[in-house]
């Protein structure tokens, strides 16, 4: 290792954004940030990366005031790591030098303001947005459901609510928003709502707000120029200009909330459950499809065979090394061996699937599990897949893995699914 | 794997290495180019490898016990694969992991490291006494172990059956043992094997570990 070093004459300073990506034009400006779109250099995949100036965040700033600006920086990033959502700009990595961060997110080339725009002078037609409106939603009530809230949701300059040419809408800039207003000069912690025409009138006020009713007003605010565009919206659908002044009520106690908003008549006039590629679902990143292999699958009546370095494998792979990583340990895959009839074990992993709600497809060994449609709503997808082997004659190996979607619904899966088997500890951590 | 940029050479050529002088090496010196990892992940990485490191004795290196606590939450737990771990990332087999150690064999397990790497350290991981050979009484421990890890009891006719069926498939030139090009043709024949080298996750490091934001040493340059 030393004769490598030595011959090393690699510049530290190369290592920075500049190593990974290629910066271009500004995509649009903010307070005390900048956007612009970049071309990641290896794989050709454009992105935007948005900039801040550590220097301008902490500038004059007492210590103790500089610390708690600091921790603010680290949560909002924390947070951003945790919101995936197809819904949602994907947030992919974040690099900084001493006085810059850079956040790369996935590049959405489009505005919901430009669509309304197109559309025509008075809004765009009311399904179009109902459909818009349903992905904002789904977006905020999937973010909410992780103790998020967005603080700054507006389709005007600089927009995020952004809507990719295939029609799909993602909501940027989660958290951030709060970002550089996050401390008074006292070092007291408060954050308003971004932008004044959006502000819920209680979040204009320095006490504490509940950010998730001021993100419903907002989104209210939003919905109300989709279908208006600039004009009052006389024509408007009675069913429409009610939720609007539900989601406009001044008191964020008796303001509409997002459950009671999917019993609404103009929410659900044309709701259908969101259909999510599923790329942009995983939360685990291997794919849901577990291809059977052909050589691997054998007579169909006859579940493939593991071997013992397989089952070393599998072992190993669900937890060790993988523990070292986690912060928090999230099991999301799960074997037991059970020596009943294979008949029984998949009519047990069938029974238990429709049980909490969801639908199998079955190839061979392997069933892939996903959450009905109508019940997929904050998730997405969830989907589970499971697989059994044959260890030995009559004893069997079944790999229970969640590909996406929430853990406690996992959770719940296997739990049911491998009752009066044997599971495999091969992850002591429980969450 | 390539090179991880040293300017403290002399404490490695030495052989002898200070924790203190160990402790206070900045995450730079460990960026490796060729594996297209940023300083900024090397970085974040090191934010993790504080707390492993620190967990029980603080003096910035990793013991085999706080390598158990992190995997097991539990520094007691002993477990025959956490120990070929905990000795595979212990390159100079002096009983503790610095930095340096954790960076490369963690880069192993980075999805832009080569197959070639991880088909070779699940050889070595598997080839518990070091002989060059997967034996069949490795194997057979392995999955005595893992049986004994989950409470379950097979009979030993089974796992005789099991072990010799994973033989007859993996071992091609019937010696008893699988050397490395067995294991490479049967890896080939079932990618699942390694399935567990590849970590997803190495990819979301500086969102896991944002604390370096902070904490950078990382100079600007010309943007």
């Amino acid at each position: 290792m030393a004769n490598e070093a030595s011959s090393s004459s690699t510049n530290p300073n190369r290592t920075l954004c500049t190593e990974r990506y290629e910066l271009g034009r500004v995509l649009g400006k903010g307070n005390s940030s900048v956007v612009k779109l970049a071309r990641n250099t290896t794989t050709g995949d454009f992105v935007a990366i948005k900039i801040f100036n550590k220097e301008q965040l902490l500038e004059g700033k007492k210590e103790a005031h500089r610390r708690i600006i600091k921790n603010a920086i680290k949560q909002e990033i924390s947070i951003l790591g945790m919101v995936k959502h197809p819904n949602v700009v994907r947030v992919i990595e974040v690099m900084a030098t001493k006085k810059k961060i850079y956040i790369v997110m996935e590049h959405v080339d489009g505005e919901l303001f430009d669509k309304i725009n197109k559309t025509s002078l008075c809004g765009m037609k009311e399904r179009e947005a109902n459909k818009y409106f349903h992905q904002l939603i789904c977006a905020l009530d999937y973010c909410h459901s992780k103790g998020v809230t967005h603080g700054d949701i507006k389709e005007s300059e600089p927009e995020n609510v952004l809507v990719g040419d295939d029609g799909v809408i993602k909501l940027s800039d989660f958290g951030l928003s709060a970002l550089p207003k996050q401390a008074d000069v006292n070092g007291f912690l408060y954050c308003t709502y971004g932008t004044p025409k959006y502000t819920a009138p209680e979040a204009t006020k320095f006490y504490g707000y509940e950010g998730r009713k001021a993100d419903i007003w907002a989104c209210g605010v939003t919905l109300f120029f989709m279908v208006a565009g600039y004009l009052p919206f006389t024509d408007a659908d009675e069913n429409l200009k009610r939720l609007v002044r539900k989601m406009l009520d001044p008191n964020p106690h008796t303001r509409i909330t997002i459950d009671q908003m999917y019993q609404d008549e103009w929410f659900m006039k044309f709701y259908q459950p969101l259909r999510f590629p599923l790329e942009s679902v995983g939360f685990d990143y291997d794919s849901l499809v577990l291809p059977a292999k052909e050589g691997e699958t054998g007579s169909s009546s006859q579940p493939p065979a593991t071997n013992a370095l397989a089952m070393c494998s599998t072992y190993l792979g669900f937890n060790l090394v993988r523990n070292l990583l986690n912060k928090v340990h999230v099991k999301c895959e799960t074997i037991f061996i059970s020596q009943h009839p294979i008949d029984d074990i998949i009519e047990q992993i069938e029974v238990t699937a429709k049980s909490l709600g969801f639908k199998v497809r079955k190839r061979s060994f392997q069933m892939n599990i996903t959450l009905r449609e109508e019940l997929a709503r904050r998730h997405g997808h969830q989907s589970i897949v499971t697989k059994i082997y044959e260890m030995v004659p009559h004893s069997y190996m079944v790999e229970v893995r969640k590909v996406s979607g929430d853990n406690l619904k996992f959770h719940e899966f296997y739990k049911k699914v491998s009752e009066g088997h044997i599971i495999l500890k091969a992850e002591p951590i429980e969450t | 794997m390539g090179c991880f940029c040293s300017t403290s050479q002399k404490n490695k050529a030495s052989g002898y290495e200070e924790p203190t002088v160990l402790a206070t090496e900045t995450p730079c010196e460990y960026h490796d180019p060729s594996l297209n990892v940023t300083v900024n992940e090397v970085e974040a990485l090191h934010e993790l490898y504080k707390k492993l490191s620190n967990s029980i004795v603080e003096d910035g290196l990793i013991h085999r016990e706080e390598f158990q606590l992190a995997l097991f939450r539990n520094k007691n737990k002993r477990n025959l694969f956490a120990d070929r771990i905990f000795d595979l990332f212990d390159l100079k087999r002096n009983g503790v992991i610095d930095f340096g150690e954790f960076v490369r064999s963690l880069g192993v397990f980075h999805p832009n490291a080569p197959l070639e790497d991880k088909i070779t350290f699940a050889f070595r991981l598997y080839d518990l006494r070091q002989t060059g050979f997967i034996e069949r009484e490795e194997l057979k421990e392995m999955v005595l172990a893992l049986l004994h890890e989950s409470d379950l009891e097979l009979s030993d006719d089974m796992i005789e059956s099991i072990v010799d069926k994973t033989f007859s498939d993996a071992d091609i030139n019937g010696d008893g043992k699988i050397d490395q090009d067995e294991w490479k043709a049967f890896v080939s024949k079932h990618p699942s094997l390694i399935k567990n080298m590849t970590l997803p996750y190495l990819k979301d490091i500086t969102l896991a570990f944002p604390s370096f934001i902070v904490n950078t040493e990382t100079e600007d340059s010309e943007m």
